[in-house]
C-alpha cells in the first residue's frame, strides 16, 4: 500500500493511517478534530465500513461546524500575482488526497501549467493488485469499492 | 429513523417526480442560474466585464452600443451580478441555454433595446432532422466522461433518480457505445482522452448523436492547449451543447429532447412544452 502511494479510504482500509484533514489540516480541520478510522482487512468489505463509519461521523463533524460559523465573507479576491509564480494546494476528498499544481503565465493572469494530482490516479493501480484470484463477476465489485475515476489519470 | 419508517417513508410521500418537460420545473431558491440581463437599465459601467473570472462578458460600445454573454464561458459565479451598479444583472433561475453550435452559445443584446437577447451565428439550432425522425421514441446514452471535474458527471447521476426519473422520456443509460445512439459527453476534452473519445464514437451504430453537456465543452474556458484540445467539437461533431457549469438535470433533460427533435429549441423558455413525447 506504502509502495504504490495508495490514499483515502483505499489506504485507510488497509490499516494506513493517512488523512489530510488530519496530517496537514488546513481551515478549521485542526480545530474540529477528525477522527481516525481505519479497517485492518484491505477487502472490500473493510472499505465499505471504513466508508459507511465516515458517513456518519461526517454528519456528526458537520453537526457540529455548523452550530459555530463564524461570520465573514465567502469568497475574497485574489491579489496580484508575480509572473511565473506556482503553489501547491491539497485537500482530502473522497477518495483520497488530491493536490493541485499551478504555475502562473509570464503576466500572472493567466495559467501556464496545472498539475492535479487525483487520489484515483494514486489508487488505480492497486485494483491490478486486489483483482487476481477472484471470480470475474466479483471484478465490477472489488472495481467499484475502490470507487475511482477514469478520467481523472486522462488529464 | 427505525428500519420501519424508513421502509413506510416512500408510501408516505407523494409522487416526487417532476412533470418536466410537460410542466415548467422552478429552479430552487437560491439557485443562480445564467444571468438575466436588461439592455434598458444598463448603464454601460463595464463593471461586470471586469469581475467576469471566464471572460465571458464583452461590451462593444461602437453604435447604439451591445453587450453579449458567451454561455460557452459562462460558470453562473454571480460576480458580474454583483458587481452591477444599474441593476441591469439579476439572477434570472433561468434554465441553462442550448445550441447547435458553438458560435450559438454567444447571445447578444443591442443596448437600451428591450427583447431577448439574439444569438449569433445559427441562431435557432439545426439539430439534424434526418436522424432526429430515426430517434425519436427510444433514446440509448452512453455517456463519456473527456476529462470533466465530475460535476457534470454528478448532475447526470440526478437524472435517474425518482424526482428526474429519466425513463420515464423513453431514454435510459446503457453500458456499451455498441448498444448507444448517443454520446453524452462532459468535460474539456483533454488531449489523452481524445483517442479514447473518437475510438468511442467510432464504436457507436449509426445513425448517433453527440451532446456535449457543460460550459467547458465549448473549449471557451480551457480552450486547445497542452493539455486540452480545445473542446468537444475538435475531436467529435456536436449536435447539441448544452451550457452551464454544471448544467440543471432539466437542462440536460431539454438538450437531450432537442438533439431528437423532441422539443423546440428556442434558447430561453423554461417551460415550453414537448411536441413528441
Amino acid at each position: 500500500m506504502i509502495a504504490f502511494g495508495g490514499t483515502g479510504v483505499t489506504a485507510r482500509a488497509s490499516g494506513l493511517n493517512t488523512d489530510y484533514r488530519i496530517d496537514h489540516p488546513h481551515a478549521a480541520y485542526s480545530a474540529i478534530g477528525v477522527p481516525r478510522i481505519t479497517e485492518h482487512a484491505g477487502d472490500v468489505q473493510a472499505r465499505f465500513m471504513v466508508r459507511a463509519r465516515e458517513a456518519l461521523e461526517c454528519f456528526d463533524l458537520l453537526g457540529r461546524v455548523l452550530g459555530g460559523l463564524p461570520g465573514g465573507d465567502i469568497s475574497a479576491p485574489l491579489g496580484p500575482i508575480a509572473g511565473g509564480a506556482s503553489a501547491i494546494g491539497y485537500a482530502e476528498s473522497p477518495r483520497g488526497s488530491n493536490v493541485h499544481w499551478l504555475m502562473a503565465g509570464p503576466t500572472g493572469e493567466t495559467i501556464y501549467r496545472l498539475r492535479i494530482r487525483s487520489a484515483s490516479y494514486a489508487n488505480w493501480p492497486l485494483v491490478t493488485r486486489a483483482v487476481p484470484g477472484n471470480m470475474v463477476p466479483d471484478f465490477p465489485l472489488i472495481n467499484k469499492s475502490f470507487e475511482l475515476c477514469y478520467a481523472c489519470c486522462d488529464r | 429513523m427505525g428500519i420501519a419508517d424508513l421502509l413506510l417513508r416512500p408510501l408516505r410521500s407523494r409522487v416526487v417526480t417532476s412533470r418536466y418537460p410537460r410542466e415548467a420545473s422552478l429552479p430552487d431558491r437560491g439557485d443562480r442560474g445564467v444571468p438575466a440581463f436588461d439592455p434598458i437599465t444598463c448603464t454601460v459601467s463595464g463593471a461586470c466585464e471586469a469581475a467576469c473570472p471566464t471572460g465571458a462578458i464583452t461590451i462593444d460600445t461602437a453604435g447604439a452600443g451591445r453587450w453579449s454573454i458567451d454561455h460557452g464561458r459562462c460558470i453562473s459565479c454571480g460576480a458580474c451580478i454583483r458587481a452591477c451598479p444599474s441593476g441591469a444583472l439579476r439572477t434570472a433561475n433561468e434554465i441553462d441555454p442550448l445550441a447547435s453550435t458553438r458560435q450559438s452559445l454567444v447571445r447578444t443584446w443591442t443596448l437600451g433595446t428591450a427583447g431577448e437577447g439574439v444569438s449569433t451565428g445559427t441562431a435557432e439550432a439545426e439539430f439534424k432532422a434526418a436522424v432526429s425522425a430515426k430517434l425519436r421514441r427510444s433514446l440509448q446514452i452512453r455517456h463519456l466522461d473527456s476529462g470533466s471535474c465530475n460535476g457534470c458527471d454528478w448532475e447526470m447521476n440526478t437524472l435517474l433518480n425518482p424526482v428526474h426519473d429519466l425513463q420515464r422520456l423513453g431514454i435510459d443509460f446503457v453500458a456499451s457505445p455498441r448498444h448507444a445512439d448517443l454520446l453524452l459527453v462532459t468535460g474539456a476534452m483533454t488531449r489523452n482522452l481524445a483517442q479514447a473519445a473518437r475510438l468511442t464514437y467510432e464504436a457507436m451504430p449509426e445513425p448517433r448523436l453527440v451532446v456535449a453537456m457543460g460550459a467547458c465543452t465549448s473549449g471557451g474556458m480551457f480552450g486547445a492547449s497542452y493539455a486540452t484540445a480545445g473542446g468537444i467539437d475538435a475531436v467529435l461533431p456536436v449536435d447539441v451543447f448544452i451550457s452551464g457549469c454544471p448544467p440543471r438535470p432539466e437542462s440536460v433533460i431539454r438538450g437531450l429532447l432537442a438533439a431528437v427533435g423532441r422539443m423546440p429549441t428556442t434558447t430561453t423558455s423554461p417551460a415550453t412544452p414537448a411536441t413528441g413525447s
